[in-house]
């Protein structure tokens, strides 16, 4: 475990550093059935840029009202552009409508549980820009520990981008 | 006729000056979604009419209503109706970070009534976390309390509410 733990932060500090582009996620996310009853849930997380079309989303869900972090879901999740380039280099900007997929995996309390696909049909924003808002993320988590299905849903996410934006051409 | 003419044009002259002033009379429109202490979540659609642009004190009336889900199922929410004001504009705003214009931070504050058309209670919210930018309203974490007979029914949070100007 502790192994696994070190291997994992030494890959997130070597793609951290390898990214141009690094960002701060903040919106609803839920998974049901395994929030159903908890209230609102929120979701927080980390946009990292792999390369043009992908980004690796490291993301924690929980409730927070009204039992703030009685629960968390945390995984990540890899993302694909597929309305064209989320960033570009020379100075241009990307796609500012595009369409995300994302495959991910997911723990309950550290426990490996969900592969899950959603669908982002509408995001609005560049890197660029310094900010990508995410609409209606919606998809399945496959719960392969029981055989189960739920649903992934999230209304909206908000991307703040810290690196890799306007400000670095200022 | 003529007369009943010239009043029906002035009338809609008036209108749609005022449509046409977007600084001063606006209408919105948006999507919120919030949890309360109950444990039930709910997605609101929102309408909002600003009829001033004052930087202090700035008036607004919005109404809301929506679908939820909690332990009582899934179901439509209660219709919200609120008059508030927006305390002051400032551009010395510390969620500038959050917005891709500069925009003014503008805390609200706005009390109504909620109603599931058989009971009414009354409906009181601080949006602190509120960002304006040119045809958006960005709030983030607004607090919410449902209060009957003096008392608090109910609390909860808005994670998000996003409204377009028109």
């Amino acid at each position: 475990m502790k192994k696994t733990a070190v291997v994992l932060i030494l890959v997130l500090c070597v793609v951290f550093s390898a990214s141009a582009e690094i960002g701060l996620r903040i919106g609803h996310g839920t998974i049901n059935p395994d929030f159903k009853n908890l209230g609102l849930t929120a979701l927080a997380g980390v946009d990292i840029g792999l390369t043009k079309r992908l980004e690796l989303n490291i993301e924690v869900m929980s409730p927070i009202v009204p039992n703030p972090l009685s629960k968390a879901v945390a995984g990540f999740e890899i993302g694909y552009s597929i309305g064209g380039n989320r960033t570009a280099d020379d100075g241009y900007a990307g796609i500012s409508i595009n369409h995300v997929v994302s495959l991910g995996l997911f723990t309950v309390n550290l426990v490996p549980t969900y592969l899950t696909l959603r669908i982002t049909p509408l995001t609005i924003g560049t890197v660029a820009a310094g900010r990508r808002e995410n609409f209606l993320p919606i998809g399945v988590a496959w719960n392969f520990r029981d055989n189960s299905f739920g649903l992934f849903i999230s209304i909206i996410e908000y991307d703040h981008y810290i690196t890799g934006t306007w400000r670095d051409y200022v | 006729m003529m007369k009943r003419l010239i009043v029906v044009v002035t009338v809609l002259l008036l209108c749609f000056s005022l449509y046409a002033a977007p600084k001063v009379f606006r209408f919105g429109a948006g999507i919120g979604v919030d949890g309360d202490s109950s444990a039930r979540t709910e997605i609101k659609l929102n309408l909002i009419a600003r009829p001033f642009s004052s930087d202090i004190m700035n008036p607004f009336v919005r109404a809301e209503y929506g679908v939820g889900m909690g332990k009582g199922g899934f179901g439509l929410s209660n219709l919200t109706a609120v008059a508030g004001v927006e305390l002051f504009r400032s551009m010395t705003n510390p969620l500038f970070f959050t917005m891709a214009n500069k925009g003014p931070w503008s805390p609200a504050l706005s009390a109504g009534i909620t109603t599931d058309f058989i009971k009414s209670d009354l409906y009181a919210e601080l949006s602190l976390f509120r960002v304006l930018d040119k045809d958006f309203i960005y709030e983030w974490f607004t607090v919410f309390a449902v209060i009957e007979n003096s008392s608090i029914q109910k609390w909860g949070v808005y994670l998000l509410r996003f409204t377009a100007m028109f």
